[in-house]
């Protein structure tokens, strides 16, 4: 179960300007996240008793919350900008921005929409914190790419083992055993456009975490015209193609040696009384090649 | 006949000694040769050639040198150049192995116990 609390702080800023609009029209766009801040850390306990109370579903949910916290913003646009983070209570928690506050809880995620998977991440550490941190943040960020996954979900650990002499020579009786265990995590991409997929990847790449590694199975579709596609796109990538091409051939000394009358010359054509062998005895060069 | 194929410059990171030299040789020469023993090798099992060839060839193959063999190369430990118990995975013997894992050297060895 997902915590709701950061969504309904990201979903608040559209349905206060909606709500409010008739007297907001007139204030910035810029003022409302601060003004916002006190708001939110005063209504996560309330957020949390309307979910214990009412098993709704989580879009209502969210709705009566964010209906909940909309109402007394109008007071608090009443006042100046400068005095509205003041303005709130003493007693409350300090003011704490909602990405950390995301960062305490459980990371969102997006419902499937047609549960097909495009890509699947696999994880692989030595170190189990390293590896739950660097899972969660690419739960994370999948999240805000709008990309719906599941896990992180363990797969099985690769144990090895080795057993050695303690000693450097002989004394087979006093050995040591040494392991390594290998922990892996599955993270599974949905119904993502390849273009998205693709900037996850590369941002995880970006951002990756010492002693974690990485190995992705993407899956694409494709039209049943692969061919005219692949076509389409040699024509785009012809010239940078050509450029690199332009570096590979057969330099001027090898000039002679692929000369076609040469090479038929030193065959031998094939005449009346010399044997198919005889031309193949004459076109097998023997010379060492180095 | 071994000098001649020993190269001019070594590239080699690590422990260094006669022996390591010699199979740091081995491999280079194996390498070098490999298309030619390859050849050689189709031309000795090619029935449809024909025999006076194929026996040609096996004298050939039979009379190149020794370190163009592939049996020739031996793992060695990087470390200290030991050439029994080494471990595959770290390349290492394994008396430098232990004391590796024993200082934290290898990433996620550890003492097991179970």
């Amino acid at each position: 179960m997902p915590e709701l609390g950061s969504r309904k702080i990201q979903e608040l800023p559209e349905i206060k300007e909606e709500g409010v609009s008739a007297s907001a029209s007139a204030s910035p766009t810029i003022p409302p996240s601060p003004k916002q801040t006190p708001q939110r850390s005063n209504k996560t306990p309330t957020s949390r008793k309307a979910r214990q109370d009412k098993s709704k579903s989580p879009e209502e949910e969210v709705a009566a919350i964010v209906s909940r916290s909309v109402q007394p913003l109008p007071q608090a646009e009443a006042n100046s900008d400068a005095d509205a983070n003041t303005t709130s209570e003493p007693s409350t928690p300090p003011n704490v921005p909602p990405n950390v506050l995301a960062a305490y809880r459980t990371p969102l995620r997006h419902p499937l929409t047609h549960g097909v998977p495009v890509a699947q991440l696999q994880l692989r550490s030595y170190s189990v914190r390293n590896l739950e941190f660097y899972a969660d943040f690419a739960v994370r960020a999948a999240f805000y790419l709008g990309l719906p996954c599941t896990g992180p979900a363990p797969l099985p650990r690769r144990r090895e083992r080795w057993t050695v002499l303690k000693s450097n020579f002989v004394n087979k009786k006093a050995q040591e055993n040494f392991e390594r265990i290998t922990l892996k995590r599955l993270v599974t991409v949905f119904d993502g456009q390849p273009e998205v997929v693709e900037v996850w990847l590369a941002f995880l790449r970006k951002w990756q975490f010492y002693g974690v590694g990485m190995k992705a199975n993407v899956w694409q579709w494709e039209g049943l015209d692969v061919a005219g596609k692949m076509d389409r796109d040699f024509s785009a990538l012809e010239k940078e193609l050509d450029d690199k091409l332009r570096l590979f051939g057969f330099n001027k000394s090898s000039a002679d040696k692929n000369d076609l009358l040469r090479i038929m010359a030193k065959q031998g054509h094939r005449q009346v009384g010399v044997g198919m062998s005889e031309v193949r005895e004459g076109s097998r060069t023997t010379n060492d090649p180095y | 006949m071994a000098a001649a194929f020993r190269a001019k410059k070594l590239d080699l990171g690590g422990f260094i000694n006669v022996k390591i030299i010699r199979d740091h040789t081995k491999r280079k020469v194996f390498e070098q040769f490999e298309p030619q023993r390859q050849a050689l090798r189709y031309i000795i099992r090619n029935t449809s050639l024909p025999q006076r060839m194929r026996t040609q060839a096996q004298l050939q193959l039979s009379q190149m040198s020794c370190y163009t063999r592939p049996t020739q190369i031996k793992n060695r430990c990087t470390m200290g150049g030991v050439g029994k118990g080494v471990l595959r995975a770290f390349r290492m013997g394994r008396f430098q192995f232990r004391m590796n894992a024993l200082e934290g050297n290898l990433p996620g060895v550890k003492k097991a116990s179970w």
